[in-house]
């Protein structure tokens, strides 16, 4: 076991630093430099590269990115935060974003199970069928439709929440941003939910269950729902980096100081420093979301791990 | 003989009675006892047959059949282009001939000035000229009409869907057949390339892309390009390690087949079903990574435009004229929901066990 | 079965806490402070390294310049109480105001003036507005220290400006400067203690938060981070004008989108937003309807000569024909004529931008005869090729073709992406193949801000025709006409266009040669040159449609110098 985590950390590690390298040849091949302004007199420009050291070889910069970043320290911004470091600009953004991000995980998958069961339950109801076609929307309409409406509709028309994100109220101005990133957890959840629960209602030894005279929430949720979880922990993963770069536009419409508007910011100004920063910042949340869910599903279930490694995973 | 004994002191055979009501009359229902026989059916007319069976996805599926014809032929019965602008007739509402007349679609709009108080605008009889044109959907901003540019955009999603597919089917499936069928080290390798460009999130690899090349519809097949494929190649690998030991294909190894033909002869018939599944679920997400572009203003260049450049733009005047953003909004939706529908409705008529469920 | 109704009766619940939580988060509540709403996140605090208008508007509510500006554009004491100029022109002496001090309690004194010249212009320091104190203010000695081939690079001490005593400032320029006292409104003039700041600046957490930040005018920084999306600045007890601010402070908003921010402004959670055009007609006869002067010209660039993208052929004409094509100044006429900027202003627009067929902005700067410029100079009879007339347009065009031997043309327009400003390019595309039935056609390229200023830089002149637009910098024409001059450092504008005359021109009024009148007389032949061989293709001055809340009055604005001041703003009850 302990020689299956290592392996997985040593890999992870590798392909951040197979990801910052890409990042950063990306960088390079942007048009323009992060100090374009109409204002700016080339000489200017040329004495603001030779400040941040923009003007060294390519390999230099690189290495000396790399282990800046191992310190966590990602130096300054360029552009949108003039000379002013970027640790700072994350510490209040990093937070805000993942606070966001977890209440929509959170709510999704609440709400999501218990469509799920519901519509397992009450299995070719109208239910279920509300559940299928709240599923469906839920993956087809995109996330920034689903903030405009409920903008519209909540925030403008009935008033009953702020319509910009407020610090001094940070609950309940995240309340419509949390649904509008929830609901594409909510569809998936819910859609497979409801078919993980059907398998297992179906299987036989949710019949023996039922012959010991067990029956009700007993039976529901010891026993049906507790096998049927497995496998949406492994979806739950993927979802929540969904969640993440369906804030970036999100973010935007709502005002929320996060790390997606600050992202979106940084691309269109050619910050290089805050671009690769943040994206490095999404990449290692995502590998260390894949990593925990594949270890815990290996400590889970330990069919799964000999099979890894067997296959040379 | 002493168990019969028993018996017969406890029943007497003689006294048991047959009353009417002992029996119920079953109805005349024959098929509830008739097991269904096939004969020997074609896998695909089986698929087709569960298929037509499903509402949603036969809904769905006629669904992008009128839009694939509306996509074609919508731009060219309206009579005008979709570049061609009028700037005195910006900002006109639906008007359609024949529903004119019950007072819906007659090129007014109700718009509620500052203060609280609505007004009714007819532009097309204030503005000089405007009285005999009919704009379907309404104009936009400079004059352009709806219609054209909504069934323009259509147009684009589906190609980009097309697009979708292709890579799918050429890069993602490809890449995973071949991955899972040498496994070994090769696989290691391609798993970890995979794994690389799996967790830089999609979203920051096409925006990065759109601006190092020129904004534009290429561009966006080139990211898609880039991070689409990734989904469709582990379902092609997973399906090609759970079939690459079974007996058939040794059988052909030993009659000396080679690697490509054991591929894609031997191992691809035998998973279509999951694959065509996954394409069809990838669609929607490709049509909405260019919507998520053009909405961030990194889509088609003007005056091309794309569902996604539309919403965008109607978005800024939804309050005022919010026929400018509800054809390409309700378009899009439809296109997403229909995919989703036939993805789902395949799915299950591919794999019967999910059917049931 | 029970549970299944359990369950949809725990969801119904969560729905309705969560509504019931949110209920009051509502923003009605009134209170005295102004909500306002801004398109990008504040930049930098820091006054020496600041460049845009955002961060300019911050800054210059917590700081003060030696002079302000009231309402109606008198220039009036702000720092200083008495400003004297020497008979030449040369020595300028400023009086600090007595009871002026900083949020810490040190008062301010001449010399924060002048930590705060030799911050902007320190070549260490490398800040973006340096050539306002050498080219523009041209401050004595400011060009040697900043010109690494001179003895005096780097001595700081050696600048013009002197502190005589704690209260006593001077400063010494190498010409006179026409426009000295509205040059000091540029918020890069504004005063530094930098006892206070270097400490921080080492550590680069100078003005990121409200403990890090100093101020000296009406408000003070209360709550703050770096590009924060909300904060708030409070009054600040310790203005020397304090009893005249009526306001218990600011809070600002980040709300990129005009539709958002709209509805923001009808709930009530700003009181002051920027209007997109497109939503004007909604709110045109309301009271709370404002169109505020803007100074930004819009205007088509063309590359005439800039070859370091493309490079060149054997006979040294650009390998890129097109920029070969707008080398030919009928052309460019053609295309400079073929649009209609009335239309673009009034149906594009809508925000109450004015068509351009000039240069220099209205408002922008009086002549010594009193006159706004603009109003000395009319553009439609002073350029008349450079109105719309299509039958004219054509004219030129059948002159262009017959020189160049050919008559189609297809060039490639770039653009930034802002929704304004694609609409106008969209509608300029129509309208040139309208005009010229389809002889000349224009594809457009979509892109970032920044990369459009890339390309159409002149270090890479990747472009062959371009939207694009310049703020002026302080109130006199010069700031536009140098733009063109190939010999000063500041042409961020790639055209490659390279004529010695005009180099001239410009040199004469800039090295104090000439009487403020003849001066005049020089700036005006100067719009003249450039327009009359279209240089470049100007189209619309930009103003902003407004909306501020009935109630809030008094926010004074400026089409240039000052940023927009709420010292005097206060909300009726």
């Amino acid at each position: 076991m302990n020689k299956y985590i290592l392996k997985r950390l040593g890999i992870a590690a590798l392909t951040l630093l197979v990801i910052v390298f890409i990042l950063f040849m990306m960088m390079k091949l942007m048009p323009g430099t992060p100090f374009n302004d109409e204002k700016l007199p080339p000489e200017k420009i040329a004495s603001l590269m030779a400040k941040y050291g923009l003007d060294k070889p390519l390999y230099v910069q690189f290495f000396k990115y790399v282990v800046n970043l191992v310190k966590f320290d990602f130096g300054i911004s360029y552009v949108i935060n003039k000379d002013i470091s970027i640790n700072l600009m994350l510490s209040t953004r990093v937070p805000t974003s993942i606070r966001i991000g977890l209440q929509a995980v959170a709510l999704g998958t609440v709400i999501g199970l218990i469509l799920g069961i519901v519509a397992a339950l009450k299995h070719n109801t109208i239910w279920d069928n509300l559940t299928t076609v709240i599923s469906v929307l839920g993956v087809s309409v995109p996330s920034y439709v689903f903030a405009l409406g409920l903008l519209y509709v909540f925030a403008f028309k009935l008033k009953l929440f702020p319509l910009l994100y407020s610090k001094v109220h940070p609950f309940q101005s995240s309340l419509l941003p949390t649904f509008s990133l929830s609901m594409f957890t909510i569809a998936s959840i819910a859609r497979f939910t409801r078919t993980e629960m059907l398998e297992v209602l179906d299987s036989d030894y949710i019949l023996l269950v039922e012959s010991k005279g067990i029956s009700g929430s007993a039976l529901i949720f010891r026993h049906a729902l507790r096998n049927a979880l497995i496998p949406i922990v492994t979806v739950l993963g993927p979802l929540v980096v969904g969640l993440m770069t369906g804030s970036l536009v999100v973010e935007k419409i709502f005002s929320i100081p996060g790390l997606g508007a600050m992202t979106t910011a940084a691309i269109q100004a050619n910050d290089y420093n805050v671009t690769i920063a943040s994206t490095y910042i999404y990449s290692l949340m995502y590998i260390v979301i894949m990593l925990v869910v594949d270890i815990s599903y290996g400590i889970i279930d330990p069919r799964i791990r000999l099979a890894k490694e067997g296959s040379g995973e | 003989m002493n168990k019969y004994k028993i018996a017969t002191d406890n029943y007497d055979i003689d006294s048991i009675e047959f009353r009417p009501d002992d029996f119920q009359f079953v109805g005349n229902r024959p098929e509830e006892h008739i097991d269904s026989t096939f004969a020997s059916q074609d896998y695909w007319k089986d698929v087709l047959m569960r298929f037509r069976k499903n509402r949603g996805a036969v809904i769905g599926f006629f669904v992008i059949i009128i839009m694939v014809i509306m996509a074609i032929v919508g731009p060219m019965v309206s009579g005008y282009t979709y570049y061609e602008q009028t700037i005195e007739f910006q900002d006109f509402a639906p008007r359609i001939p024949g529903l004119e007349k019950i007072g819906i679609f007659d090129g007014t709009e109700s718009m509620r000035i500052s203060g609280g108080s609505k007004v009714v605008l007819d532009k097309y009889n204030t503005t000089e000229g405007a009285s005999d044109v009919y704009y379907w959907f309404g104009t936009d901003n400079l004059g352009r009409d709806i219609w054209t540019r909504t069934w323009m955009g259509t147009r684009i999603s589906l190609i980009i869907a097309v697009t979708a597919v292709l890579i799918d089917m050429l890069i993602g499936m490809g890449y995973g057949l071949v991955s899972g069928y040498f496994g070994g080290a090769v696989d290691s390798v391609m798993q970890r390339i995979v794994e690389v460009v799996n967790s830089i999130p999609t979203l920051v690899i096409v925006t990065l892309l759109m601006l190092v090349f020129k904004p534009g519809l290429m561009t966006i097949i080139l990211a898609l390009m880039i991070s689409g494929w990734i989904g469709m190649s582990r379902i092609a690998r997973a399906q090609m390690l759970k079939l690459k030991e079974q007996e058939y294909i040794l059988a052909s190894h030993t009659f000396g087949a080679s690697n490509m033909t054991i591929i894609f002869k031997e191992v691809l018939p035998n998973i279509i079903g999951p694959i065509i599944t996954n394409t069809m679920f990838s669609i929607p997400n490709a049509i909405f990574t260019e919507a998520f572009l053009s909405f961030v203003g990194l889509g088609v260049p003007a005056p091309q435009a794309s569902l996604g450049s539309l919403i965008s733009s109607g978005y800024n005047t939804f309050t005022m004229h919010p026929y400018q953003i509800l054809p390409p909004l309700i378009v899009l939706a439809l296109l997403m929901l229909s995919f989703n529908m036939v993805a789902d409705g395949l799915r299950d008529a591919l794999d019967p066990k999910m059917a049931q469920m | 079965m029970k549970i299944a109704k359990k369950l949809s009766a725990l969801l119904l619940v969560v729905l309705m806490a969560c509504s019931f939580a949110s209920c009051g988060g509502g923003g009605e509540e009134v209170d005295n402070y102004i909500d306002i709403q801004i398109f990008t996140e504040v930049n930098t605090m820091d006054a020496q390294y600041a460049t845009d208008g955002t961060s300019f508007t911050v800054i210059a509510s917590c700081i003060e310049g030696l002079v302000s500006m009231d309402k109606d554009g008198n220039i009036i004491d702000a720092l200083s109480t008495e400003q004297e100029v020497s008979e030449d022109g040369l020595t300028w002496t400023f009086k600090i105001r007595d009871n002026a001090e900083w949020t810490n309690g040190t008062p301010v004194t001449a010399q924060d003036f002048v930590d705060a010249f030799q911050k902007l212009t320190d070549p260490d320091y490398n800040s973006d507005y340096q050539y306002m104190s050498t080219e523009i203010m041209q401050v004595k000695n400011g060009r040697a220290v900043v010109d690494p081939d001179n003895a005096l690079y780097g001595k700081l001490d050696e600048l013009g400006i002197k502190a005589v005593d704690a209260k006593t400032l001077v400063i010494e320029l190498e010409v006179p400067c026409p426009f000295m006292l509205p040059l000091l409104l540029f918020p890069s003039f504004y005063p530094r203690n930098d006892a206070f700041v270097d400490p921080l600046d080492a550590t680069k957490t100078y003005g990121t938060s409200a403990d890090t930040y100093l101020s000296c005018g009406a408000f003070k920084l209360t709550d703050y981070e770096p590009s924060a999306e909300t904060f708030t600045l409070e009054k600040n007890e310790k203005y020397y004008d304090a009893d005249k601010v009526k306001i218990d402070g600011l809070r600002y908003h980040v709300i990129k989108d005009s539709q958002s921010a709209v509805l923001a402004y009808e709930n009530g959670e700003v009181d002051y937003t920027v209007l997109d055009g497109s939503l004007v007609d909604q709110y045109k006869s309301s009271e709370e309807f404002k169109v505020l002067p803007g100074s930004y010209l819009w205007y088509l660039a063309f590359n005439i000569n800039n070859t370091k993208t493309f490079g060149t052929n054997a006979d040294g004409t650009c390998k890129n024909a097109n920029v070969t094509y707008l080398a030919n100044q009928n052309l460019r006429h053609a295309i400079s004529a073929s649009y209609d900027r009335e239309a673009i202003a009034n149906n594009v627009l809508k925000d109450g931008s004015w068509a351009a067929g000039y240069i220099y902005p209205v408002g922008l700067a009086t002549g010594p005869d009193g006159q706004d410029y603009r109003t000395a100079v009319n553009a439609v009879t002073a350029y008349p090729d450079t109105q719309y007339n299509e039958t004219k347009a054509y004219e030129f065009y059948e002159k262009a073709a017959a020189e160049l031997g050919v008559t189609d043309f297809t060039f490639e327009l770039i653009v930034e992406d802002n929704e304004a400003a694609k609409n106008v390019a969209a509608f300029i595309q129509q309208e040139i193949a309208e005009t010229f039935k389809g002889h000349i056609t224009v594809n457009l390229k979509t892109t970032t801000k920044k990369a459009r200023l890339e390309a159409m830089n002149a270090k890479n002149g990747n472009f062959e025709i371009g939207l694009t637009r310049w703020g002026p910098d302080y109130g006199d024409p010069m700031t536009y006409a140098d733009l063109w001059d190939y010999t000063t450092s500041s042409d961020g504008l790639g055209s490659g266009w390279v004529d010695d005359t005009y180099s001239a021109m410009i040199k004469s009024c800039k090295d104090g040669s000439l009487t403020a009148e003849e001066r005049w007389e020089v700036l005006k032949d100067c719009e003249k040159y450039i327009l009359d061989r279209a240089i470049i293709s100007p189209v619309y001055q930009k103003n902003d449609a407004s909306l501020i809340k009935a109630n809030v009055k008094g926010i004074e604005f400026h089409a240039l110098g000052l940023p927009t001041n709420y010292k005097n703003a206060y909300i009726e009850k």
